[in-house]
């Protein structure tokens, strides 16, 4: 009984105060590190709440940050890799591919067009400009 | 009914307090990437909301809405610092004080 809230707290308080350390650093870079271990923290939540899949992606979307901010290069979201890999399973994470895709195919398929024209815009924006 | 004994209304609060924290950033920062990162606090925040929502009523749909947020947020996150790094090749500069040119 105890131990559940011992961790929710513990968890929290690695949160809040990774989420106060983003928003209090002068250098952007720490920024990054501080919301990395916000995002570790989330993902402890996540365990909490019985929903391992969530807190694997999250892990997954903190690593994406590394590799997005820490080079300051444009990575090609790799969300739906993300979406498809293993996962423990030890809990609903069939009921929750059966979900996604048959009741949210739809939304499903409009988020593959946004992560395209995401990319390409990404691309365009950041590319050197040729004269 | 529900196996983990952290009631719900915690989950909110602590929500509430990461989306303040965002907000805040937002609000406060003069500087472009850490605003980015502002935003991804309170999409995170909103996350965590939907996941104990959804565990609250014995769904899935709030983890599913989660995936769609992260989804929208790494989108959001490349083109945002696409465009931060065409701003600074134009300016030099990270402030957003120092865009003035649709200010007159």
């Amino acid at each position: 009984l105890a131990s559940d809230q011992l961790l929710f707290f513990a968890f929290a308080a690695i949160s809040v105060l990774g989420s106060l350390a983003v928003i209090s650093q002068k250098n952007p870079i720490y920024s990054v590190l501080a919301l990395i271990g916000a995002f570790f923290g989330l993902s402890g939540l996540y365990v909490l709440l019985q929903a391992p899949f969530v807190a694997i992606v999250q892990i997954m979307l903190a690593l994406l940050l590394v590799a997005e901010l820490g080079w300051a290069l444009m990575r090609t979201p790799g969300i739906s890799d993300a979406i498809g890999a293993e996962s423990a399973g030890v809990s609903n994470v069939g009921e929750l591919g059966r979900v996604l895709f048959t009741d949210y195919m739809f939304a499903f398929e409009v988020t593959s067009i946004l992560i395209i024209a995401a990319m390409v815009g990404a691309v365009i924006l950041a590319r050197k400009q040729t004269e | 009914m529900s196996p983990s004994h952290v009631p719900l209304e915690y989950y909110l609060m602590l929500s509430g307090l990461l989306f303040t924290i965002g907000a805040a950033g937002v609000f406060l920062r003069r500087n472009l990437i850490t605003l980015l990162l502002s935003v991804e606090i309170m999409l995170n925040a909103a996350n965590l909301a939907f996941v104990a929502f959804g565990r609250q009523f014995g769904t899935v749909d709030g983890q599913i809405i989660t995936f769609f947020v992260m989804t929208v947020a790494a989108a959001e996150a490349a083109v945002g610092l696409a465009l931060i790094i065409g701003l600074f090749r134009h300016r030099e500069s990270l402030n957003p004080e120092a865009f003035t040119a649709l200010k007159w």
